[in-house]
């Protein structure tokens, strides 16, 4: 049996071998039947909406008329969109920052909340707590820290002698803090991900590890972060992914009270695609240069993932 | 497990895709109309969907009254959908895009040329000369297009008028606003009622911008901000026609010059100021400033917190001009809908504003000024005994009210004028750079909807 | 078991109790807000503590939404998009994982694929889909996705089964386990940790979903929490400290299934003849 364990996509060409396509093995039989719920929804669902969006893409459709074919002329508007590029960068650089961040602090977390230690219980739901909570209370919450008049933030800088900033108001910082804002909500969550992979360490590995004498730090470079690297990787794709669309939290936090054509400022410093994406679509009727700027988003989306996918043979490590 | 049972599970399995995909294409045409085109007379049976967004206890209220309406119209039955008003816009477009737009809904006054010019609501001037008197209600006209056109009508208004804290005055010495002030009295006392952290006002020299405790005017975006002030000025932001920019005028800059003035003088809240609330509505109501452009429905939350407050018109420009800024929000009837059902809608609309019953109940509320005039002008209205004393300052602002320049692609103008303008505001860039440039992109936006047809 | 080293704890210890404060502090400004008249939630300077403690708040909440109602819909689209997505994503992960058909690759590019589709251009093919199922205005839209696996669940599934020896596989089969079986009674019970992770995180992104629930549903019998929420927003009430209160309340359902899911992640729980 070939190794069920990795996704080869140097060979793709490997389930096109003879011997799979001259007879549906027993086995082969069995994996299609079990993965037909998802192409039931692939079929059903994601195939029309592909299409959908793609001719969306292709066409002036203001949602409240029908789309009217126009050939790339969305597309070509989009390389001269100033604010679209701008939009690309500042996502770019939010995932930038925000990816490693959480991937390190919610591993750091979770090696230290895998242990028997008294009150864990107490500690993990702590962690968890902002990542149930909405983004309308974490609005709120930030203020209370981020508020440029009496925020946290500005107290303790202006007792130690610094100078107060704007935070979400200042074109340099609003990136930063939202990236702050979101590490925060979403840490606990990435944790309980790595808690779960943590779980699959086998218990004898770090006893084999102690007896030949290795220390803390030792024990976690040789034993821990090879087995949960198949964890880390999945982390790192799916909120690469998650954070390339996120919207919600910055159209809540630099919405000015939920106002979506306010959000993304100052002076668009915070306009991420997926913000510029749907106030186009929804906000100004755009929908067809919407699709367009999702069509771009997905490519870059699936070529970042792709790479991911094939790096992953280097540092991955799969059971033996 | 047999291999031939498990085979036929993948055949079943397809013929459920199949089943299931034939059945989206099969319906894919015309199924909107599926109710029937035919006449009605007015005993047939009709069943309308009515959408309106949320505010808060309203609800309840606007179920009653269609409730009410349908004892009285036993034929007609109006299916009620609802969402949060952030949403509800959203919905509704989608709604449209399926075919399964709501036969009648409330828009909010900014949106109505948004579905009107995109073909989506229903030419209703045929109707409302027949059935009403233009003479009874307030803002019929608000949502008349350039043509002469009616493609809504009002189901509330929202009237913009100066609201100051009467405390904050008497404190500071000041008088009372009246109909005589102009934008620039205003900011003279303004800058008596503006106090930093050690009670020094806006003239004095060791006045500290830096740490203002009270404002002298919270100032806020297009209609509770810019505005009312470029339009007295004489300036505004679009032409008569509704598609081109009239941005970069000397009027506008007087304007401009006279806010930006006030904010770096520290007596307007400047954009970078209104980061500090809960919510950029909330310095008047929370006492920290003494003065606020409001439309009527602000009266709600200075209400709630107890402010000792009381309106009056808005200041007048330089040459006297006055504008008062205006949001009608209306009734649309769907494009869309039979004839049968946009007569029942009809019938709903008519309702609305000309029972007087319907009308004392939404004015209760104290959420809008009610479209029917007898009644906006009963004791039950401006003398209901709540603050603010001086409602009438609302009802007479109609004389000098004027829309935001609404057309169909009025939130894109807006975020332009307003991206570029606020820079202005916060003094990293001139004021004539700004009008410069908004007076480009706005010119854009509107080429793009009006000249690329 | 390992004798833990003394340093080691002090320092776990240390981490975790500075991160708790770090996350519980907002979260408990919050809750002070929510308990604050409008006056002083709107005050500047801030008062810090509810002066006095306006429990009515949560009271008038209560009465002000048909929370009951909406809460009732929501644990329904809740409870059977949780138990949808656990079995179909498991199955479909395990598939991928551990099973050689054909297209595999190609179809696991798919599935990756649809997690990169930005949501918002789906709005309105799907809402188009739905209308021709007759499924407007019923619940069904919002949580039959997830009995059709979603590919994050798919994924974070299917990462789990790569993680366990290929031993236990070859003994099932020798056995006489079907995939099928191998997968149910085996390879399943194995991957304790991660359902509960997915439970979780299907649990709370149904529960607070906005978008989906406004669009399908028009009734308001059948409007989910966050609907009922959000209607508070009205924009001209001066009472946006409920609004926070009633996110809050909303929060105690999800932390009562964390407290329930919490001992999987407890080490040893998830032993299944591993040691």
């Amino acid at each position: 049996m070939a190794n069920p364990s990795k996704i080869e996509h140097n060979k793709p060409t490997q389930v096109t071998e003879p011997k799979n396509k001259k007879r549906l093995t027993h086995e082969g039989k069995w994996g299609l039947i079990m993965i037909s719920p998802y192409l039931i929804h692939f079929v059903v669902f994601i195939a029309f909406t592909l299409i959908a969006s793609f001719y969306f893409s292709l066409s002036k459709y203001d949602m409240l008329n029908a789309p009217e074919f126009i050939g790339i002329g969305n597309y070509t508007k989009l390389v001269n969109d100033q604010v679209f590029w701008q939009a690309l960068g500042n996502t770019v650089y939010f995932t930038v920052l925000f990816v490693p961040a959480q991937t390190i602090l919610a591993l750091i977390l979770a090696v230290a909340l895998n242990q028997q230690l008294k009150g864990l219980k107490l500690f993990r739901m702590a962690h968890f707590i902002p990542v149930i909570s909405s983004w309308t209370v974490v609005l709120y919450v930030a203020d209370a820290i981020f508020n440029p008049r009496f925020g946290l933030a500005n107290t303790i800088l202006s007792k130690i002698g610094m100078s107060q900033q704007q935070w979400l108001n200042d074109e340099m910082l609003v990136i930063p803090v939202l990236v702050v804002v979101a590490v925060w909500k979403g840490i606990g969550y990435m944790m309980v991900i790595f808690l779960a992979g943590l779980q699959n360490v086998p218990e004898d590995l770090y006893e084999a590890a102690e007896i030949e004498g290795a220390g803390v730090l030792k024990k976690f470079r040789h034993v821990t972060i090879p087995l949960i690297s198949g964890t880390t990787f999945l982390v790192l794709v799916l909120s690469t992914i998650t954070t390339f669309q996120a919207f919600e939290q910055i159209y809540v936090m630099t919405g000015n009270g939920g106002d979506i054509t306010a959000a993304g400022g100052p002076n668009n410093s915070s306009m991420v695609l997926m913000l510029y994406l749907f106030q186009q679509g929804f906000a100004f009727l755009k929908m067809g240069y919407a699709s367009a700027i999702a069509w771009v988003l997905f490519i870059i989306l699936f070529i970042i993932t792709l790479i991911q996918v094939k790096l992953q043979n280097k540092w991955v490590h799969y059971e033996k | 497990m047999s291999k031939v049972r498990w085979s036929r599970y993948v055949l079943y399995m397809f013929a459920l895709f199949a089943l299931v995909l034939s059945a989206c294409s099969n319906q894919t045409e015309g199924e909107a109309e599926q109710d029937g085109d035919n006449d009605s007379t007015s005993e047939e049976q009709v069943e309308i969907t009515l959408g309106f967004y949320s505010s808060g206890s309203a609800d309840q209220k606007m179920e009653e009254l269609i409730n009410k309406f349908e004892e009285a119209h036993p034929n007609i039955k109006v299916t009620t959908q609802n969402a949060p008003y952030s949403q509800f816009f959203q919905k509704l477009d989608t709604q449209i895009a399926g075919g399964t737009a709501p036969d009648v809904w409330l828009s909010d006054g900014v949106f109505v040329q948004k579905y009107a010019e995109r073909g989506a609501a229903k030419d209703l001037t045929e109707w409302i000369n027949k059935d009403l008197n233009k003479e009874e209600y307030f803002g019929l006209d608000f949502n008349k297009d350039s043509d002469g056109k009616y493609w809504a009508v009002p189901q509330g208004i929202q009237i913009g008028a100066l609201f100051y804290n009467k405390d904050m005055f008497d404190q500071a010495g000041v008088d009372y606003p009246d109909d005589n002030w102009t934008w620039d009295d205003l900011k003279e006392a303004g800058a008596k009622l503006t106090l930093d952290a050690n009670d020094n006002n806006a003239n004095a020299s060791s006045f500290d911008t830096s740490t203002v405790k009270q404002f002298g005017l919270t100032f806020f975006n297009i209609t509770e901000g810019w505005m009312p002030v470029l339009k007295s000025y004489g300036g505004g932001v679009l032409d008569d026609e509704l598609k081109n920019s009239i941005v970069d005028s000397p009027e506008n800059k007087e304007a401009m010059n006279w806010i930006v003035d006030g904010m770096e003088r520290g007596i307007l809240t400047d954009p970078a100021d209104l980061q500090a609330f809960q919510s950029p509505m909330s310095p008047f109501p929370s006492e920290t400033a003494a003065m606020r452009i409001g439309i009527y429905a602000r009266v709600l939350a200075a209400n709630e917190t107890g402010v000792n407050y009381d309106v009056t018109v808005l200041p007048k420009g330089p040459s006297g001009e006055r504008f008062s800024p205006v949001i009608a929000n209306s009734w649309i009837i769907s494009e869309s809908a039979s004839d049968a059902k946009a007569q029942a809608a009809w019938e709903w609309i008519k309702y609305w504003v000309t029972e007087d019953e319907v009308q004392k109940e939404w004015a209760e509320l104290g959420e809008a000024v009610p479209v029917k005039k007898s009644v906006a002008n009963s004791d039950l209205f401006i003398g209901s005994g709540e603050k603010p004393e001086n409602k009438q300052a609302f009802l007479d602002s109609f004389d000098f009210a004027g829309t935001l320049d609404v057309n169909a692609v009025w939130s894109e103008w807006v975020k332009v004028f307003g991206d570029n303008v606020n820079r202005a505001f916060l003094g990293e860039t001139s004021v004539d750079e700004a009008l410069e440039e908004a007076d480009q992109e706005v010119q854009k936006v509107l080429d793009e909807f009006y000249n690329n047809q | 078991m390992r004798n833990p080293n003394k340093k080691r704890r002090i320092v776990s210890y240390l981490i975790i109790i500075i991160s708790s404060c770090i996350m519980l502090t907002p979260f408990i400004t919050a809750a002070l807000n929510s308990l604050k008249s409008y006056k002083q939630y709107t005050a500047i300077p801030v008062e810090w503590i509810p002066n006095p403690f306006q429990w009515q708040n949560y009271v008038e909440v209560w009465k002000m939404t048909d929370l009951g109602t909406y809460g009732v819909n929501s644990l329904i689209v809740t409870v059977l998009s949780v138990a949808g997505a656990l079995l179909s994503c498991s199955m479909v992960a395990y598939a991928f994982a551990r099973l050689e058909f054909p297209f595999k690759n190609s179809l696991f590019i798919m599935v990756l694929g649809t997690l990169m589709i930005p949501p918002v251009v789906m709005i309105i093919p799907q809402f188009i889909i739905f209308k021709h199922m007759g499924f407007l205005d019923t619940l069904v839209p919002l949580w039959i996705l997830e009995w059709l696996a979603q590919p994050f669940g798919i994924f974070l599934m299917r990462q789990a089964f790569l993680s366990i020896p290929k031993e236990y596989e070859e003994a099932a089969k020798l056995d006489g386990c079907s995939p099928f079986q191998t997968y149910w009674r085996i390879f399943l019970p194995m991957c304790k940790p991660q359902l509960a992770t997915l439970t979780i995180f299907t649990f709370m992104t149904k529960w607070n979903e906005i978008m989906a629930p406004v669009i399908y549903l028009s009734s308001e019998e059948k409007f989910t929490l966050p609907i009922g929420v959000l209607s508070l927003q009205g924009a001209w009430f001066g009472k946006e400290q409920y609004l926070i209160a009633a996110a809050l309340m909303t929060l105690i359902p999800i932390l009562i299934v964390f407290l329930f899911t919490e001992k999987f992640f407890v080490k040893g729980a998830s032993s299944s003849g591993l040691k």
